[in-house]
Parts: C-alpha cells; structure tokens; sequence
C-alpha cells in the first residue's frame, strides 16, 4: 500500500517533468451534484468495478494457467481501458495494473488492490480540486 | 452525460462480476467470495 503511493508519486513526477501533467482543474467546471457523482464514481465505484473484474474474475480464470501471464494480460486490460488518456497516461495506467496484479498475487487478494486503486484515484481527485 | 457515466460504467462493470462469480458458483462450486479474492490478504513475513 505504502509501495503504491509511492510509486503513484513518482509517476506523477515524471508524467510532470515529461511535460504531460496538464491535469484539468474542475473548480468551477461542475455543479455540486454533478461533482458529488464524480467524486463518488471516481473515488469508489471505479475502483471496485475495475478491481473485481480485472484483479478477481480476469485474474482468476487467468492465474491457474500462468500467475505471471495473469498480471500482464490484466495489466494490459485494464490500461486498454482508460483508452480516454493519452498514450503515456495509459503506459503508466499499465504500470499501476502490473502493481495492482502483484499485489493481487502476493496478497492472494482483491481488497487490497481495492484500497490502492482508490488512494490512487484519491491523488487524483484530491490533485484535481486544489 | 459523462458524468452519468462515472456512474454506470463501474456499477455495469460490478454486475458483470458478479454475474461471473454466479456463474462460478453454479458449475464449478468455488465460493463467490473466494472466487472473486475478497479474503483479506494474506501476507508472508520477510526474513
């Protein structure tokens, strides 16, 4: 966890020195609701619909064949869904997927990539409103 | 709309879980929570 966060961090930085951090501010942009929605979305339901379907069933069917194949094809899965980002965001979406996979298959569960995905998806949100 | 989105995307992607887990349960008798890796980790201590 503490692992995540630093790394999280440093891909941050990077993404920033690359000169690619231009993170959109959304003070002003939504209305209170809407915000309360994307708050909600982003913080909580995005981590858990995409953990439970990448780290627990994708990972789960893959994992008895290969546990090393398992956390590349979920990582792959998971950065070819954020198809919304640019190509270096969802290189480093892929690298928080192979982190996630590790953690899934060294933890032997889900609920700790559930809370990594959501304190990464906090960073965000938090860099977002300030 | 996209905000909309935020929202449904995750909840479609959840039911599809645990549609999956269901299935899981029904033919080949693994426990939902096991299946989808809901135990709390399990962590090996380092020497």
């Amino acid at each position: 966890m503490i692992g995540f966060i630093a790394l999280a961090g440093a891909l941050e930085v990077v993404y920033r020195h690359a000169g690619l951090g231009a993170t959109t501010s959304w003070a002003g942009k939504y209305s209170a609701s809407a915000l309360a929605i994307r708050i909600v979305g982003i913080l909580v339901l995005a981590p858990l619909g995409e953990e439970l379907l990448f780290r627990g069933v994708i990972f789960r069917l893959l994992a008895p064949t290969s546990t090393a194949l398992a956390v590349l094809i979920t990582g792959a899965l998971f950065a070819g869904s954020h198809i919304q980002y640019s190509w270096i965001g969802m290189a480093l979406v892929f690298i928080d997927g192979l982190y996630f996979g590790l953690a899934r298959a060294w933890s032997g569960s889900t609920l700790l990539t559930i809370a990594m995905h959501c304190a990464g998806n906090g960073i965000a949100v938090y860099q977002r409103l300030h | 709309m996209s905000t909309l989105a935020q929202i449904l995307t995750p909840l479609f992607l959840i039911a599809c879980s645990l549609i999956a887990a269901e299935v899981n349960t029904r033919k080949r008798h693994i426990p939902r929570k096991e299946f989808l890796g809901l135990d709390p980790p399990k962590f090996t201590p380092s020497s």
